[in-house]
């Protein structure tokens, strides 16, 4: 019998073909899998009619890092190893997992990219829920809840330690003794997690979000800089021993861990090497810092990103005032590939770059939240609406920035059908139309970086 | 990140400005080997070639016109076809005239030639003003400007200028006849400037202030949308008019070319 991408209960179902096995059942075993077998029995049913089978041979690559993936994987055989690589590109092995293991808990927990790459080690078995399932098997307090929830905090602390430069070289065993001091923090849209002049108590790695660094009083502040994940801050009050320099803003929801000042320096006593790489980046942050303070079209442009939403943005689509000759072919392109232009040649300026009315594809979208499924990420990241839509306009209402579009259209029958559109990268196509289409290259994708890095070559105009 | 392709053909442009320039000194070379000795004809080995390298840039560089009516073909970005546009057009002047030997004593290949002049020369300004244009506009407007929008939104406040000015009395009906019907019938030029106190306050009764600063907003606000208007028509009709000389001009070189090729055929066959 072969196995791959089935269900349990197909597989058991050609199982029962076989004189013996006829009384077998898929709930019996998933019974036999220790985290599965106080499932209620509606939820086992499920499982069983849903999660499929998959099957890996060795040196084959289950999940990679930086694939944005919602699938939960269970082993119910085999070997699989864990490696992840650092800031500075050095291949990490994080360990081995075996039977009755679990991975890939944190995609659908935090909506993030794979933070590490699983390789099958040999023949390898996994039972894998969809994001779906998995949510419903997260809500109940069942042994696997308890069992992801555990784990979660110390794979996504490890992992993310290990990815922050400061803390690369650590020693294992001074890591997992740090692991098991430091706080997960979770903070919401707008909440302040340092205040200018507060004592310095602690310092933050950014785990998953957007915070905002900024000066002054927090309705007239000077936004500084914005940080993502893999970032941290309050190190330059923990090694000066100086309050707290700047404000530090979530921007989205934040998770992000908390280092006391007495851990903090626990490490740094027993590894010396560490206070360089601390020293360097306090220095860094500095000149960042004097940087934006004495250049005028940095910090507009920095402060443009953070306010129009653009820092969480994985690319955004920026026409060139200098050169776009309002052909509007762009627009037409848009239309001639989708049926209903996504576009909108309208929005805020900064110098010469326009940002029209498309979707951002943000790192933490809020859209994604829609119970139907009519929304998703795929693995490149790119979001879009699926078949499962059905125009409701949650997603619409849920975006910030305004830049989902709900239509009216007419459907064969005559009757008028409400329909949400937004740019999808042109996912089912080769290329991005509106982009392919423009005869001057003045429609461009362009990260939230590269917008800043242009403006403070060329800042032609003010923010508008 | 996206995971498709960028397009951007930096690239492509040297290559072909590369291979322009070498023609170049491979025509004035020619001229002086094959003018000289031995005379070449268009009908010869090499003028033949000449003849049929050329025309085959031509239809290429027309191919530009042909994509930009199929947005949906995924057979090159527009750009690079802009570039093929440009770079096959001029390279195929080159061709062309060395095709002619440097003789002109017939009248259909010699208004062929000329048409081909003429393309490229209009084509080559044509390159300037997408160049150009684009920047000064950028320098004036503070966003695009999307005519529909903008209609719209002049409407709208036509409609509530009305709805303030109606039935409130004479000072209303003087801000009415002098603001508001001269701005909108002249499209924005008149009057040339809206006083925020145009001399009228007197005249309100009580309670009205509130409302005449803000017909005053909305006269100001649709006097700036009527200029971004303006400024807008006005590149769009640059670029047009450019147009409406370049297509007769390329269609003149098609008409031309088709005959010559023709009458070639016809005598020599």
């Amino acid at each position: 019998m072969e196995i791959g991408h089935k269900t349990l209960a197909q597989l058991v179902e050609e199982l029962q073909q076989i004189p013996f096995f006829e009384e077998i059942k898929p709930e019996q075993l998933l019974q036999r899998v220790p985290l599965l077998e106080d499932l209620p029995e509606k939820l086992a049913k499920r499982v069983a009619e849903e999660a499929e089978i998959l099957s890996f041979s060795a040196g084959q690559v289950i999940c990679k890092q930086g694939d944005y993936e919602d699938v939960f994987y269970l082993i119910l055989s085999g070997e699989v190893e864990v490696s992840t690589f650092s800031q500075t590109k050095a291949r990490i092995m994080l360990g081995t997992l075996c039977k009755d293991d679990f991975f890939g808990e944190m995609g659908p927990l935090s909506g993030q990219p794979r933070t590490a790459t699983v390789t099958a080690r040999e023949r390898t078995i996994l039972l894998a829920f969809s994001k779906e399932i998995f949510h419903t098997l997260h809500k109940g307090d069942t042994k696997l809840k308890r069992a992801i929830d555990q784990k979660y905090i110390e794979r996504s602390l490890r992992t993310h330690l290990r990815q922050v430069s400061i803390f690369s070289a650590l020693p294992d065993q001074d890591l997992d003794d740090l692991v098991s001091r430091i706080k997960l923090r979770s903070f919401k849209k707008g909440e302040v997690i340092i205040r200018q002049g507060d004592e310095g108590d602690s310092l933050y790695l950014v785990r998953s979000g957007f915070v905002k660094v900024s000066l002054g009083e927090l309705d007239h502040e000077k936004i500084l800089t914005y940080l993502r994940d893999g970032s941290y801050f309050g190190e330059t009050a923990l090694i000066r021993g100086e309050k707290r320099n700047a404000n530090v803003i979530a921007m989205t929801p934040v998770e992000a861990v908390q280092i006391f000042k007495a851990d903090v320096e626990h490490i740094l006593a027993k590894n010396p090497q560490i206070l360089e790489e601390f020293e360097r980046a306090v220095s860094e942050h500095a000149k960042e810092t004097d940087e934006v303070l004495h250049d005028e079209s940095k910090a507009r442009a920095i402060s443009f990103v953070v306010k129009k939403g653009l820092a969480q943005a994985r690319e955004v689509l920026v026409i060139d005032q200098t050169r776009c000759l309002e052909c509007d072919l762009c627009v037409e392109s848009c239309r001639a590939v989708h049926g209903h232009s996504r576009i909108i040649r309208r929005g805020s300026r900064l110098g010469r770059i326009l940002v029209p009315t498309s979707c951002f594809h943000c790192e933490n979208p809020e859209c994604l939240l829609c119970p139907f499924g009519g929304i998703v990420r795929d693995k490149q990241g790119e979001i879009h609406h699926t078949e499962a839509c059905n125009g409701c306009g949650g997603c619409a209402r849920r975006c910030p920035y305004g830049n989902i579009l709900i239509i009216k259209e007419t459907d064969a029958s005559g009757q008028e059908k409400q329909r949400v559109v937004k740019c999808d990268m042109c996912v089912d196509f080769p290329r991005v139309a509106c982009v392919y289409n423009c005869p001057v290259a003045a429609a461009h994708l362009l990260r939230p970086e590269e917008i800043i890095a242009q403006h403070q070559e060329s800042p032609a105009a003010d923010e508008q | 990140m996206s995971s498709k392709p960028k397009v951007t053909s930096p690239r492509l442009g040297w290559l072909l400005g590369f291979t322009w320039a070498s023609l170049v000194v491979i025509w004035i070379g020619q001229y002086r080997v094959f003018y000289y000795w031995p005379p070449l004809t268009g009908g010869d080995a090499w003028g033949l070639g000449f003849g049929i390298a050329g025309t085959i840039l031509i239809l290429a560089s027309a191919f530009y016109s042909v994509r930009k009516a199929h947005l949906d073909w995924w057979v090159g970005s527009l750009q690079t076809w802009l570039d093929l546009h440009i770079y096959l057009g001029t390279l195929a002047l080159v061709l062309i005239v060395a095709h002619s030997g440097y003789r002109w004593h017939a009248t259909v290949p010699n208004l062929a030639l000329l048409f081909l002049f003429l393309v490229v020369m209009s084509g080559l300004v044509g390159a300037w003003i997408y160049r150009a244009a684009p920047p000064l506009k950028a320098e004036r407007l503070r966003t695009p400007v999307l005519p529909e929008i903008v209609a719209e939104r002049l409407s709208e406040i036509h409609q509530q200028l009305s709805e303030l000015c109606s039935g409130r009395g004479a000072a209303w009906l003087a801000l009415y006849n002098d603001l508001v019907i001269p701005l909108y019938h002249s499209r924005g030029r008149e009057p040339a400037e809206i006083s925020p106190d145009p001399g009228l306050d007197d005249e309100f009764e009580f309670g009205e202030a509130e409302d005449y600063e803000r017909a005053v907003k909305l006269l100001k606000e649709a006097k700036t949308l009527f200029s971004e208007l303006d400024l807008h028509l006005r590149f769009l009709r640059r670029l047009r008019l450019w147009l409406y000389v370049h297509v007769p001009i390329s269609v003149g070189l098609i008409v031309f070319s088709a005959a010559h090729v023709v009458a070639v055929l016809w005598y020599r066959y």
